[in-house]
Parts: C-alpha cells; sequence; structure tokens
C-alpha cells in the first residue's frame, strides 16, 4: 500500500479525495459562498454593479482581518473575546492623537499596533503565567478596555485625516485595499502553514500535552499566538477606522462575536488544531453579501444580528456532527 | 457454608484480547480473598465484571446464592457489593461528609448537611478512623484521601468489600487501621476482596489467594499454608513466544547513558541505571511501581529532586523536555492518543513535530525535506497509511503507535525511552517494532523500555532492572548473574530476593 510514495501519487486521485476529505469543510463554505453569489445576481440587479461590489469589498476588509486575528487563538484551541475592544482602543486612540502630517501618521500608526500587541501579550501572559481560560482572561481584557476606551473617548467624535482614509478604502484606484486583502492573507497563510510557530499553533491546539512531549514551547507559543493575534487585529483596527473615518468608542463591539462567527463558519473547531486561513475568505464573503442583500432589500439592520447568531449555531452544530462521525 | 461469590465459568474478549478464558472460583462469608496475578493477567477485568462495569461473554455470578446480572454499578452496589477504586474516585471540592455520602441521603431531592456531617463523623468514629467530616478533600493528605475512599465504600454497609491496591498510599499506621476494619467486616461476616502487589500484605490480610494467569484461573490456595515462593511459582509459567529478535551480541560494550541517584522523592528514590552501547535495558515492574514518573523525569518532563545523566561518558544538564531532546534522549510516552500524537492532525505533521527545529531556515519550514523524511519513516517503520494527508486518528492502533515512535526518531535520538511501546496493538505490529528496536540498538541506540507485558521484557531486553515503589530492587542479566526470567521479574517486582544462577553471593538487592 505504501510502497512508493512518489510525487505524482501525492497528486493522484486517491489523495484528491483525501484532500477533500481533509478540508472538505472549507469546499462546503465556498459552495455556499458561491450559491448566495447567484442567488445575489437573480435576486437583485444592482448587485453586480461596480459600486455595489466596491463597496461589498472595502466594508468587509476589516472583518476579514479581524477574523484572521481571531483565527490564530481558536487554532490554538482558545477564544479572544478582547479583539473588539482592540479595535475601540485604536480607533479612539488614533482618532485623539493624529494630525495633519505624516509624520503623525506614521508613528501614531506604529503606537497603534503596539497597543494590539501590548492587550495581546497580557491575553497571553494571563492565559499562560496566570493559568486561565482564555474565554475568561480576554473577557476580563475586553471589559478592562472596552473600558479604558470609553474613559479615553465618552461619546463619537473626532474625524481622521481624510487623505489617509481616502488611501486605505479607495487608494490606487480601489487596488490598495485589493491588495492589502491579498497580502494579509499570503502572509497569514504562510504564517501558519510554513513556519515552525504556525506549524506550533497547531500542534498546542491538537494536543497540548503532545506538544509538549514533542519538546514545542507551549506557554512561549501561546503568547506569541495572542501577541500576533493582538498586532492583526489592531491592523484590522486601523484600517476599520479609516473606514468609519472617525472616532467610536463603541467601534469594536460587535466585531467579537462576527470574527468568531466568521472563522467557525470558515471551518475551525473551537476545540483548536484545526482551522482553514482560505476558509475565511468564504466565510466573510458569505456574511458580507448576506448583509449585503439585506441592506439593498431594506430590511432592519437589527436582523443582521439575529441572522449571524442563527448562522453561528448551525455552523457550530454543522462541525460538531462532523465530529461525531 | 453458603459461599458470598461465586464466579462460575466467565469469559470475557475485547477487540483482539481474551481477557478471562473460563474463569471460576468461590468466595466464602467471613473471609479475605486475594485475587493475585501479573499485569494483563485479568484481575481488573474480573473485579469490572463483578461490579458492573463491564458484562461477560459467557458465563455466571452468584452473590450470596443468588444469580446475579448487573448492568450498572449502581446496582451491584445495591447488591451490596462495593469496591475501593485504585485511582481515587472523590471531588476534591467536597467536604469529606459529602463525598462519603455522595448519592446518598437525599430527602426528597434535597440534602441534609448536618445528616450528612453526622453520618460521617459516626462511620469515621465507628471505624475508628480520626477525620474532620467538614474538611475540603482536596486538602488532605493522600493516605488520608484514599480512608475517605474506604469509609464512602463501607458507608454503603456492604456485604462484600473489594480492595484494589487500597495501600499503595497509606502510611503503615493507616494500613493497620485497614487491617482492623477488615478484621471487623470478617468477625460480622462480611467477605473482602482484596488486590495487592506487597507479598506481606497478601499474607497478613488474605485467608485464601486466586491466582490468575493470562486470563486464566490457575489455582486457589490457603495462606496459612504456603508462603512466598509457592504464590510466585503460580503466577509464572507462561510460555514465551518465539516471535522476538536476536539479542545484542555484543559483550562488555561501553557505557553509553548513565542515571545517577535519581529521586523525587514521592515516585521514585535513587535510582541509578546504565545502558551499553547495544543493549535494551528493560524495567521489570508490576504496573504503578514509579516508572512512568521515572521516564518522564529522564526525559526532562518531570522535576527531579536530585540526580545526575551522563551520556557517552560526559555529564549532561538540562531541565526541560526541549533541551532533553536536543542532547539527544528522546521519550515515547505510554499513552499514544493523549500523549503521543494530535489524533487531528496528518501523519506527516505529527512524524515532524518533534524535530521541526531540524528542517527550518529562518522559523520556515523546508516542506520538501520535511515529506522526504516523513515518506522515508513511513517506508522504514511499514506505516500503513494512504498517504502523509491522511489524519492519525484514521489509523490502526499499531500504525498509530509507529507514528508516535517514528515521530521521535525523525529527531535521531541517542538514547530512546519508551514506556510501552506495544500495548493495544496487534501481533504483526508488536513484532515489527520488536525488530525496530533492535536494528536501532544495533546501530548505537541506547533503549530503555517498560512494558507491562513481562513476557516481552524477557524476549526483548538483554538486560531487566526489577522496580518495586520507585526504588530499584534487582538486576537481571548475564553480566549480574541472574537470569532474566519470569520468576525472577516477579520475585523483583514484588520485592523478593532474586535468584542467582551461581549462588556464591546473595546479591545486593535492597
Amino acid at each position: 500500500m505504501n510502497k512508493e510514495m512518489s510525487k505524482d501519487k501525492l497528486l493522484s486521485k486517491h489523495n484528491l479525495r483525501l484532500l477533500y476529505k481533509r478540508k472538505s469543510e472549507v469546499v462546503i463554505v465556498y459552495v455556499i459562498f458561491f450559491a448566495l453569489i447567484l442567488f445575489a445576481s437573480l435576486s437583485s440587479d444592482v448587485f453586480w454593479g461596480t459600486r455595489n461590489l466596491r463597496n461589498l469589498l472595502i466594508s468587509n476588509i476589516g472583518l476579514l482581518l479581524i477574523t484572521y486575528a481571531q483565527l490564530i487563538v481558536i487554532t490554538l484551541g482558545g477564544v479572544d473575546l478582547s479583539v473588539g475592544s482592540i479595535i475601540s482602543m485604536v480607533n479612539v486612540a488614533a482618532v485623539t492623537l493624529m494630525t495633519d502630517s505624516v509624520g503623525s501618521w506614521i508613528l501614531i500608526s506604529i503606537l497603534c499596533l503596539i497597543i494590539g500587541v501590548g492587550i495581546g501579550i497580557i491575553n497571553g501572559l494571563l492565559v499562560v503565567k496566570g493559568n486561565i481560560q482564555s474565554i475568561i482572561a480576554t473577557l476580563a481584557t475586553q471589559t478592562i478596555f472596552a473600558g479604558t476606551a470609553l474613559l479615553i473617548m465618552s461619546s463619537p467624535k473626532g474625524t481622521l485625516p481624510s487623505e489617509l482614509c481616502q488611501f486605505f478604502t479607495r487608494g490606487w484606484g480601489y487596488l490598495f485595499p485589493f491588495l492589502l486583502v491579498i497580502v494579509m492573507t499570503v502572509l497569514i497563510w504562510i504564517l501558519m502553514f510554513r513556519t515552525n510557530f504556525g506549524r506550533a499553533i497547531f500542534a498546542v491546539g491538537g494536543s497540548e500535552q503532545a506538544a509538549e512531549c514533542s519538546g514545542i514551547r507551549v506557554g512561549r507559543t501561546k503568547i506569541m499566538a495572542f501577541a500576533v493575534s493582538g498586532l492583526i487585529s489592531a491592523v484590522a483596527a486601523l484600517y476599520i477606522s479609516f473606514y468609519s473615518t472617525s472616532g467610536n468608542p463603541l467601534i469594536g463591539e460587535s466585531y467579537t462575536q462576527r470574527s468568531i462567527t466568521t472563522a467557525v463558519v470558515a471551518g475551525a473547531t473551537l476545540v483548536g488544531g484545526k482551522s482553514s486561513v482560505i476558509g475565511c475568505f468564504a466565510a466573510v464573503g458569505i456574511m458580507g453579501i448576506i448583509n449585503n442583500l439585506l441592506n439593498l432589500m431594506h430590511v432592519s439592520s437589527y436582523y443582521q444580528f439575529v441572522i449571524q447568531g442563527v448562522i453561528l449555531i448551525l455552523a457550530l452544530a454543522f462541525s460538531a456532527i462532523r465530529s461525531r462521525k | 457454608m453458603r459461599p458470598s461469590i461465586e464466579v462460575r465459568n466467565i469469559d470475557k474478549t475485547f477487540v483482539g484480547v481474551h481477557a478471562l478464558k473460563d474463569v471460576s472460583f468461590t468466595c466464602y462469608p467471613g473471609q479475605v480473598h486475594v485475587l493475585q496475578g501479573e499485569n494483563g493477567a485479568g484481575k481488573s477485568t474480573l473485579l469490572k465484571i463483578l461490579t458492573g462495569m463491564y458484562r461477560p461473554d459467557s458465563g455466571e455470578i452468584w452473590i450470596n446464592g443468588e444469580k446475579v446480572n448487573f448492568r450498572h454499578p449502581i446496582e451491584a452496589k445495591k447488591n451490596g457489593l462495593a469496591m475501593v477504586y485504585q485511582e481515587m474516585s472523590l471531588l476534591p471540592e467536597l467536604t469529606v461528609a459529602q463525598n462519603i455520602y455522595l448519592n446518598q441521603g437525599n430527602k426528597r431531592g434535597f440534602t441534609d448537611e448536618r445528616a450528612l456531617l453526622r453520618a460521617a463523623r459516626e462511620i469515621a468514629q465507628k471505624y475508628n478512623i480520626e477525620i474532620d467530616p467538614y474538611a475540603r478533600t482536596a486538602d488532605l493528605p493522600i493516605a488520608a484521601q484514599q480512608m475517605v475512599e474506604i469509609l464512602k465504600a463501607l458507608a454503603a454497609e456492604p456485604q462484600i468489600l473489594i480492595l484494589d491496591e487500597p495501600t499503595s498510599t497509606l502510611t503503615s499506621t493507616e494500613v493497620d487501621k485497614l487491617y482492623q476494619i477488615v478484621q471487623e467486616l470478617k468477625s460480622q461476616g462480611k467477605t473482602v476482596l482484596f488486590i495487592s502487589h506487597r507479598m506481606e500484605e497478601i499474607f497478613r490480610f488474605g485467608d485464601y489467594a486466586t491466582i490468575l494467569k493470562d486470563g486464566s484461573y490457575i489455582d486457589t490456595v490457603n495462606l496459612r499454608e504456603s508462603d512466598e515462593n509457592t504464590i510466585i511459582q503460580l503466577m509464572v509459567g507462561r510460555e514465551l513466544k518465539s516471535i522476538f529478535p536476536h539479542k545484542n551480541t555484543q559483550k562488555d560494550a561501553e557505557v553509553m547513558f548513565e542515571v545517577q541517584n535519581f529521586s523525587d522523592n514521592a515516585h521514585f528514590h535513587n535510582i541509578n541505571l546504565q545502558i551499553r552501547r547495544g543493549e535494551i535495558v528493560g524495567i521489570g515492574a508490576l504496573d504503578g511501581q514509579g516508572q512512568t514518573q521515572l521516564f518522564q523525569a529522564i526525559a526532562g518532563l518531570r522535576r527531579r529532586t536530585s540526580g545526575t545523566v551522563k551520556l557517552n561518558g560526559k555529564e549532561i544538564v538540562y531541565h526541560n523536555v526541549r533541551k532533553a531532546m536536543k542532547l539527544g534522549i528522546g521519550y515515547v510516552p505510554e499513552d499514544r492518543k493523549g500523549l503521543g500524537l494530535c489524533l487531528e492532525m496528518s501523519v506527516g505533521d505529527n512524524l515532524s513535530m518533534a524535530s521541526l527545529r531540524r528542517r527550518q531556515k529562518f522559523g520556515f519550514i523546508k516542506k520538501k525535506e520535511e515529506a522526504e523524511q516523513a515518506n522515508q519513516m513511513v517506508k522504514r517503520l511499514n506505516i500503513k497509511t494512504a498517504s502523509l494527508l491522511q489524519n492519525v486518528v484514521n489509523l490502526s492502533g499499531g500504525n498509530q503507535q509507529k507514528v508516535s515512535i517514528g515521530k521521535i526518531l525523525e529527531d535521531v535520538p541517542k538514547v530512546l525511552l519508551l514506556n510501552e511501546p506495544t500495548r493495544g496493538i496487534d501481533v504483526e505490529a508488536k513484532q515489527e517494532i520488536y525488530r525496530l528496536l533492535r536494528s536501532l540498538a544495533d546501530e548505537g541506540v541506547a533503549i530503555l523500555c517498560y512494558t507491562s507485558d513481562m513476557m516481552e521484557t524477557i524476549g526483548l531486553c538483554d538486560r531487566v532492572l526489577t522496580l518495586y515503589e520507585g526504588r530499584i530492587t534487582g538486576e537481571l542479566g548475564e553480566r549480574e548473574g541472574a537470569l532474566i526470567t519470569e520468576e525472577n521479574i516477579m520475585r523483583g517486582a514484588m520485592n523478593q530476593k532474586v535468584q542467582k544462577t551461581t549462588g556464591l553471593e546473595d546479591g545486593q538487592n535492597e
């Protein structure tokens, strides 16, 4: 059976089937994604309009990036409830501190990234050194930093430099946001699937004890994973802030829940050790198109929350059924 | 007299393993009956059938003259059977009283805490045990917890009490207490079924002993009329199947790996061992004598309070697994599913997991090299998998075990520690692993191995150290002048003197 495992065997039909078996969640997510696109183009004549498509892209980049941040922690076997507060903190910091000089744009952006990494490291230390479950640790930091954001800015006010906002969301004829998505996706994919660090994240999520027995530094891997997750959250936060152009201390609130939903829809299991970067793209697409359709049909945006909750339950039920098989 | 327990022709087969073969024995009220046998002789399975955890394939159980057919431990309890489990079944956050009367004392769904405390105090007094019923269980020392466990079984006022290794965590004062309790039960005409690896306790507590071997009934002896030798003779005598590779032919090779004065002051004490080039050294012991903790300490997974390690004559220092692995010490843990593998990850990812640092450039994985090495390992160990992408969970036990070993081999260890390398796998895979270990030893890897199957220890190992309660009690091998026989291993494993072939000296087994 396994006498020769040459290269062409790795590409044989059998292995393609195996690949499907291993990655069926991703395939299913894409099937749903394309089905939704089909449904959207049939049910709405403006869906394929350039304006709507552009809108779809730039309004969902933030969610995609924050999903990547969540994905790293979920792969580790945890969950990060603090991503929303990182977004609020970064938004408040950027709006309060940024002036009209290019120097301040760069400096404050870097400061924002440091805020993200810092909160991530705090999460990691609480989980590893404090031996607290990630859901509790990040619930605490979420509360602390969401509160801090409100202390700094008690109500929505202020704006970000409009040139910067323009560039991030429409720069180079919409090429910049497009490239941002591509570059971030490729970077995350490489991090997860082509580095020792990424492999260690999967191993820790798969079985912490087995990882330990394999000489993987479990504690360090966790802290670093939370730090990287914080960094990506900060990047997402900057984008979300530039997209909204204004200051709002509650801007991040909904993102925690949405990022968990999309990561799970993309095929990650909440016990860890399994996730898909490529699937996130379609998962965010699904959420985005549903919202887009509801907007086009002038349905109250509150329904979107209801629908997202239902989708999360369906996705979790689906993965539970699969793992029982 | 009417027998209290009658086991008639019990047969039980698990997937591929015939655990109990037509076992029958009888116990009478007012007696302490000892069950005795090697690892895997079928003691635990028999107890689990008695208490309703397993159901026999065939055969009957009669309790107090009535045929019973327990489907759940609760039914056994209702019929007057109570068991003190080896692994503690107490809930650490509850009080002593709550634990003793767990699932009891409910008054229409409510619990009466005061009544619980009173009852717990009474039963402790009755059996002359000093314990605070209001104490949080986790705060008690381990020996006191064991006494709570025993009280919990006694609280059900059983006709038949089963004690599975009850003394392994007790101090001698508490063992005396337990002795008195058992005497009290005897005088009340109750039956006690007793398992212990301590020979002196078997004779102190027991009236009769039933010996099992390889799942079969061997004999029941009156302990007042027999001695240690008789018991050991009855326990041993299994057939050595010729499925093992050749033994080490090199004589007087240099010492490659040495462990000196290893202690953790809890599970193992003052362990000294040497492995010569080309040698497979075995640990001969009953289960739970500290071998796992010793392996973990050598592998850097567990702290030790004292001890040094020498590799090729030079002392090496490490305080974690990672460093130990870098220095060339590889450990294959006993539980492949929990400790050895990430089941939901692929064969390829698992194989490379312990050697990531060997195939990296600035933290990036060299995928081509990784796949090549994994493919080589699949071929070398004859791992039957459709591809490297297959998830480990879909492989058979034997192939999972091979992945668990192969993962450590990819890190090219100089010293290989294996804990239960063949547990629960088929004979063919076992043989493949024996051959692999021998060829590794021939290539110069120092191998230390524990397996609960003593025949495997005999067939595979060039030298055997016997371990009893965390201490080395004997050394068997040609150089040591003591043959590696089942009897000698059993003697060492039960803290008896091993028999020397020369007969000139008495040896130094303390």
